[in-house]
């Protein structure tokens, strides 16, 4: 018999492998909040049970029905959190606790239910994988936030499910698939200055370490709104829409384009954009086309719609 | 829309004290409003072209009566605003501030409004009294679009009508506007274009610095907004103007804002879009429109180029399948008449007849058979450019013929040149800058017409047979290598600097108009028989006179005389004197060059073919072909050259070029041959 005890270990072991921390009695006893001692005690319950190995002072592994266990405590967590939070509208900060109580009475069934109620969703609300989801992501090079170079801009794959941290991380914005930018790392305090949308927000190293943030791929850095943005209108590709943000020309081909209706601010439409050649922009009613070289020295800003920004996610 | 006239006297007594003479009214606008049809149905067929003062822009003035009073209609040149980055926006801006028209007409398309409002925007600055005449109602019906002139005229407070000038709509409305503005009867307050606070405060700074030291005629905060706009002339212009300290001190202000000039013409836009925001209906989003659907075959990877290719084949064998049987009838009528001449003349000394019926009515065939030609080739562009075509074609050009440096719309001219060299440096004229149409024009004549690919074609039949197609096919091919390669030189050596920007509005598609076509088409023919025939006649008859003098006989002319002394440039390419002769007899037409030779080797008594043989070794005869190809053209392209750049220097430049290319690749082809077994 396999008590709700010994599944919250479990749970506690793959999370940790997940996160490829060391799992040791007291990483164990961090995250389970109780008394190293305790751990202790368990893992040995766990070891007679066949669901680990592990030897005194060293790092303990899941063998197989050990995994198969863990991997189903953690997929019926967090199906109920997103539950708890898409169908039931409970907040990100909430859903967690109650999902500890769910996922040890939940049966097969109940599962199943749960995956179709809930469709093809592939993370937690806290942006983590549920195992055997039809899409699992995998954020290749994911890091944590407090360990971006200033400068560069990321996306949030997923934060850790503590209260004051999601509660925190809300009023700032920061949820998983959001873009932020960081502008500068105090060297005093490791706290972030970053931009979220078009707020400047600041985030102490504590909890920056507690988000796991990955690199924009490059085609998708460029075309972010938001971010480093600014684009030559010659990489925009056809159908996207920007913004006139400036010019790298000489006075003759700016008072040309500004004539034409291509001033800061105006809205423009990528029509037709080969490889190479001169393409074809959508400004103010007009056709215009423009040599490749042209269409190099105009710098623009990529709008993402609505519809865009979603399937971007 | 008709207002009462209140006096018939004061129109005339308005416009700047002009007592008796016409009212002066200038029609602007940017490209693609239709600014032609406009001014072709304000002044029907009483219109004189010629070019604007040093310069080679075309010029179109006209006249109009209204109500008994006489309008003076003066076509300025298509712009998109009023700096002075072409000749074409310097000619439109002086006109306006330094010929003050009474009356300024501002076409705009009424499917693009906000854009050709533009030159609105910047002509409020000047002190012209502006009408603005919103062209094009049909087509922006067709868009979905609608503008309500009212609504903008109350926001503009300039009169403002609407007009379909292609079929004659809005032209009494315009004219009664005119009028009204002249007679005083309009209530004339036109808005200002305001920049907002920050830049009106610069502009207010800079028009302190200038003072009164504003140069006549020039408006003070016109100067201002200029300078923030770094326009390099009126920078000059006032660099030497003002006081140094007063000059620095603006420097100063300049180089701070430098980007100034982004926010002056956002804040006219932006001023734009405010005053059009009521007046315009637009159509639902999401509606497809036609040109959308056309610009999907016609700017197409694939399609695009099938098109353009398509439709130029077209019009290449509409052209010659229309033009060859008129042409023939010409040439019959001209050596009918030459017939008769020389009967008529059988007493006169032969000096004289031959003068009158070769020299003469020789050159008064070339242009006579050029006509028909050359009518249908500008109908042709015209139209092409007329429903909006053109564009596109310069655009899928472009991806090609940007490589060789040159502009997309090169390519419909180099394209026609196969056909005939003449239209093809006249048609150089669609492209919009100097340099293009200059490199276009000294490349034409490398492109084989059809007189030459004749004779090329006769001369490899008789020296290589079967082969011939073979040969014919290595002829082109070095033929293009020659263009680009040229086309590359004459880049680094004449043109060197920034290529110039390929941007190019395309306008919407439409139905053509062919009133204006015709009349285009019409004008163009005139012109060119008016310049360029006189100077085909003189060159016609030089030519007859070295071929004919001092004895009659070509053989012992001075043109032979001229060949005989090229004869040891001839021997490094394995010819002899009389292969120089024909060259050079090529030049008054192409076909020239069989006809001389046959002429010259008449005494053999063997037919053209037979002897053709024994005089070019297969070595020689390559060396011929490639020196026919590429040689001088013929008098027709040469008056064009010279037309077109309005210099003889080009024309000279042309010619030697042609002349060291020829020869110079000839020698290589005949040295080359003889290497490889080709020789004697």
């Amino acid at each position: 018999m396999i008590s709700q005890q010994m599944e919250e270990y479990l749970e506690a072991i793959g999370k940790l492998e997940e996160r490829g921390e060391p799992v040791t009695t007291s990483a164990l006893a961090k995250e389970c909040r109780v008394a190293p001692p305790t751990v202790t005690e368990m893992l040995h319950r766990l070891t007679e049970q066949g669901l680990i190995s592990y030897e005194p002072r060293k790092e303990v592994a899941l063998t197989e029905a050990g995994r198969e266990l863990s991997t189903t405590v953690i997929r019926r967590h967090r199906l109920w959190e997103r539950f708890l939070q898409d169908v039931l509208g409970l907040k990100w900060d909430q859903v967690h606790d109650q999902a500890c109580r769910l996922e040890h009475a939940t049966s097969p069934d109940l599962e199943r239910k749960l995956e179709e109620a809930l469709g093809d969703s592939a993370t937690c609300p806290h942006g983590h994988t549920i195992p055997g989801a039809a899409l699992e992501t995998v954020a290749v090079s994911a890091g944590p936030l407090s360990a971006v170079e200033p400068g560069r801009s990321v996306r949030i794959v997923n934060v850790q499910e503590d209260g004051a941290l999601l509660r925190q991380l809300e009023a700032l914005g920061i949820a998983p698939g959001a873009v932020v930018r960081v502008e500068e790392v105090s060297p005093a305090d490791g706290a972030l200055t970053l931009m979220v949308g078009e707020q400047r927000q600041t985030l102490d190293s504590t909890a920056a370490s507690q988000v796991v943030a990955a690199p924009l791929s490059s085609e998708e850095a460029q075309s972010r709104a938001g971010d480093a943005g600014a684009m030559a209108l010659g990489d925009l590709p056809t159908g996207a829409a920007a913004t006139v943000q400036g010019f790298l020309a000489g006075r003759g081909l700016v008072a040309r384009c500004l004539a034409l209706g291509f001033t800061p601010g105006a809205e423009v439409q990528m029509v037709q954009n080969l490889h190479g050649g001169p393409v074809i922009v959508l400004v103010r009613d007009t056709r215009v086309a423009l040599g490749r070289g042209e269409a190099q020295k105009i710098v623009v800003r990529r709008e993402v719609s609505h519809g865009q920004a979603n399937q971007l996610h | 829309m008709a207002k009462p006239i209140n006096s018939t006297e004061t129109m005339l007594q308005a416009g700047n004290g002009r007592q008796g003479k016409p009212a002066i009214v200038a029609l602007a606008g940017s490209p693609n409003v239709g600014k032609s049809s406009v001014f072709n149905a304000l002044t029907g067929l009483s219109q004189h072209v010629g070019n604007w003062a040093g310069k080679t822009v075309e010029q179109k003035t006209g006249f109009s009566r209204y109500k008994g009073h006489l309008l003076q209609i003066v076509d300025l040149p298509g712009t998109y605003s009023l700096s002075a980055n072409s000749p074409e926006e310097q000619i439109a801006r002086d006109y306006i501030i330094k010929e003050r028209p009474d009356v300024v007409v501002i076409v705009a398309n009424a499917a693009s409004l906000e854009r050709t409002l533009y030159l609105l925007a910047e002509t409020l600055e000047l002190p012209a009294p502006v009408v603005v005449a919103v062209n094009m109602m049909d087509v922006a019906a067709g868009q979905g679009m609608h503008v309500e002139t009212h609504v903008l005229q109350a926001a503009l407070g300039v009169p403002v009508t609407a007009m379909t000038a292609a079929h004659g709509e809005g032209v009494p409305e315009l004219l009664d506007a005119i009028e009204g503005l002249l007679a005083g009867r309009f209530h004339y307050m036109p808005a200002r274009p305001e920049l907002g606070p920050d830049l009106e405060l610069l502009v207010a700074q800079i028009e302190g610095l200038i003072g009164e030291e504003a140069p006549a005629p020039y408006p003070r905060r016109w100067l201002a907004l200029k300078l923030l706009e770094g326009d390099k002339q009126v920078t000059d212009l006032l660099r030497t103007r003002l006081p140094g300290e007063r000059w620095r001190a603006a420097e100063v202000i300049l180089h701070q804002h430098e980007d100034a000039v982004l926010g002056i013409a956002g804040a006219r836009y932006e001023w734009i879009g405010r005053m059009i925001r009521a007046a315009v209906r637009r159509p639902r989003a999401g509606a497809i429109s036609l040109t959308e659907r056309l610009d999907r075959v016609a700017t197409h990877a694939y399609a695009g180029p099938a098109t353009l290719l398509g439709l130029l084949g077209l019009v290449f064998w509409l052209i010659y399948r229309v033009s060859q049987p008129l042409v023939g009838l010409l040439e019959g009528a001209v050596s009918a008449s030459a017939s008769l001449l020389r009967v008529a003349l059988a007493g006169a000394p032969p000096w004289l007849s031959g003068l009158l019926a070769e020299g003469v009515l020789g050159g008064v065939g070339t242009v006579l058979s050029l006509l028909p030609l050359l009518a249908l080739f500008f109908a042709a562009i015209a139209f092409l450019e007329d429903v909006g075509y053109l564009a596109r074609g310069a655009f899928v050009a472009d991806r090609f013929m940007h490589r060789l440096g040159l502009h997309g719309k090169s390519f419909l001219p180099l394209f026609l040149g196969f056909g005939c060299n003449v239209p093809a440096v006249l048609g150089a004229r669609i492209l919009d800058s100097k340099r293009d149409r200059l490199l276009t024009t000294l490349l034409v004549p490398l492109v084989p017409c059809a007189g030459r690919m004749g004779v090329l074609v006769f001369i490899t039949g008789a020296l290589f047979g079967a082969r011939g197609p073979l040969v014919i096919l290595g002829l082109l091919a070095l033929d293009l290598v020659v263009i680009g390669l040229s086309g590359t030189l004459f880049r680094r050596l004449l043109f060197r600097g920034e290529s110039p920007a390929f941007v190019m509005e395309l306008p919407l598609y439409h139905l053509p108009n062919w009133r204006t076509i015709g009349i285009h088409t019409w004008q163009r023919l005139v012109e060119f028989v008016q310049r360029a025939g006189t100077v085909i006649l003189l060159l016609s008859v030089m030519v007859w006179a070295l071929a004919a003098l001092p004895s009659g006989a070509i053989g012992q002319s001075y043109l032979a005389a001229i060949g005989r002394g090229l004869a040891p440039l001839g021997g490094l390419m394995g010819l002899d004197w009389r292969m120089m002769v024909a060259l050079l007899a090529s030049i008054v037409a192409k076909e020239q060059s069989i006809a001389t030779l046959a002429v010259l080797t008449a005494g053999s008594g063997a037919p053209l073919v037979a002897v053709l043989p024994q005089l070019l070794s297969p070595a020689a005869g390559l060396a011929f072909l490639v020196v026919q190809m590429l040689f001088v053209p013929c008098i027709g392209t040469l008056t064009a050259i010279r037309h077109e750049t309005g210099s003889w220097r080009w024309t000279a430049l042309s010619v030697t070029y042609l002349a060291v290319l020829s020869f110079g690749v000839g020698i290589g082809v005949y040295q080359a041959a003889r290497l490889f077994g080709l020789g004697a």
